[in-house]
């Protein structure tokens, strides 16, 4: 760009001045940094837990859906536990690993319990129950998983499993032991929400591959 | 803070070195993404996530070249790569692009009176930006990674999937519609700084 009489060196020296950030720039960048780092976290998890991506992020969709502020607050939002802490290979071979979720800076904290499951030989689901607590002590939330796994059985009044299914959703079909958790969920449902939405890439869908508790949900809402 | 400290306090994700990052390249980035991306909210929202991008890329800068030119090389190259998923950048033209003359001297010699106008007419930055957005977009974005971000003609052709050739092609047409459209904005800004 030497020549200095060139209209097209004067154009570029005016256009390529750098542009004027607003206010709201970070926060959003701040906001989508927080989610991109979960959901880079969350892959991680998903090899130690051995779960399918698909599985994974939407699951994390669904709960940023549910909790559309969560990433908003700076400090632990989430914490993710194992209830057994034993080796990736011990995991990797035990099909109905399970590890809590744990969102303490809600107006009502909650628990999620993720639940791996080995529907068929090909296919593996997680199951997500969610329980809100009566009176969380959420100093305990962090690094006592016993503590909190126990806390969980102890004060939970209002129970709810959600089926994310695994890589072909058309064709999942509900094992017999999603059908021992409906009955027990059924059981203890308090207040039924409409069917769950998650929002996964461009596509939203319901969760439908846990057939047996849209049935239900329907029911209910009649 | 300097910018070796900057670099690793990111790697780190230390979230003051990563809003350090934002406050000094943000500026630049966006200038970027809103160049290549002509839709305002699109533009804004690639903004966000090239940053993101650049975040979590840092710790593969290698401390070779400027750090702000491999920023800005992130922000070009993430751009490019949103306009190919939405299809922007294939283009068939049944003449290009073997066949056209490349720039003329006379194109050159019209350039320096060209020049000279465009100096009394003023124009601001987003008039220039305007007179850019009104080519092809094939044809600016050629234009803006040649002769604003400094690609070589390989690299364009690299980056777009192109040849070479037709990346000079694009780049002689896009200047050539640019001066029609500069002489055309020229003579009403004149007459009213005459005014």
């Amino acid at each position: 760009m030497g020549n200095k009489e060139n209209i097209f060196d004067l154009i570029a020296s005016k256009v390529s001045e750098d542009q004027v950030l607003a206010d709201n720039d970070w926060k959003q960048i701040e906001r989508k940094y927080k989610r991109s780092i979960f959901f880079r976290w969350s892959w991680n998890t998903m090899n130690i837990y051995n779960l399918s991506v698909i599985t994974i992020t939407a699951l994390f969709s669904y709960l940023f859906v549910e909790f559309p502020n969560l990433d908003d607050n700076k400090n632990n939002d989430i914490e993710i536990q194992k209830t057994t802490p034993v080796s990736t290979k011990t995991l990797k071979n035990n099909s109905d690993t399970t590890c809590n979720i744990i969102i303490n800076k809600t107006t009502k904290p909650v628990i999620f319990q993720l639940e791996r499951e080995k529907h068929e030989k090909d296919t593996e689901g997680i199951s997500l129950k969610k329980t809100a607590i009566d009176k969380p002590n959420l100093s305990n939330t962090s690094g006592n998983s016993k503590k909190a796994s126990h806390s969980t059985k102890d004060s939970e009044i209002n129970e709810k499993t959600i089926e994310v299914e695994n890589q072909q959703p058309t064709e999942f079909k509900p094992s017999p032991s999603l059908s021992v958790e409906e009955k027990k969920t059924e059981e203890v449902i308090i207040n039924p929400k409409p069917p769950v939405i998650i929002y996964q890439h461009d596509t939203i869908f319901e969760i439908d591959s846990m057939k047996v508790s849209r049935k239900k949900m329907r029911k209910m809402n009649h | 803070m300097g910018i070796e400290d900057l670099i690793s306090g990111c790697k780190k994700g230390h979230n003051e070195s990563i809003k350090q990052l934002y406050v000094n390249f943000g500026p630049t980035v966006k200038s970027i993404c809103f160049r290549y991306i002509k839709q305002t909210d699109e533009a804004s929202d690639t903004f966000h996530d090239c940053f993101i991008k650049i975040i979590h890329s840092v710790e593969k800068y290698n401390f070779n070249g400027s750090f702000e030119g491999w920023i800005k090389r992130v922000a070009v190259n993430f751009c490019l790569d949103k306009l190919k998923k939405k299809n922007v950048l294939i283009y068939c033209d049944e003449f290009e692009d073997s066949n056209f003359q490349i720039e003329s001297e006379v194109d050159l010699l019209e350039d320096t009176s060209l020049f000279e106008e465009a100096l009394k007419a003023d124009f601001s930055k987003e008039d220039w930006k305007k007179m850019i957005s009104k080519l092809p977009e094939h044809y600016s974005i050629v234009f803006c990674l040649f002769q604003i971000d400094g690609f070589s003609h390989a690299e364009i052709a690299k980056a777009l999937t192109l040849d070479e050739k037709t990346s000079r092609s694009r780049l002689s047409k896009a200047k050539k519609k640019l001066r029609e459209i500069i002489q055309e904005e020229i003579k009403p800004q004149l007459i009213e700084i005459g005014k």
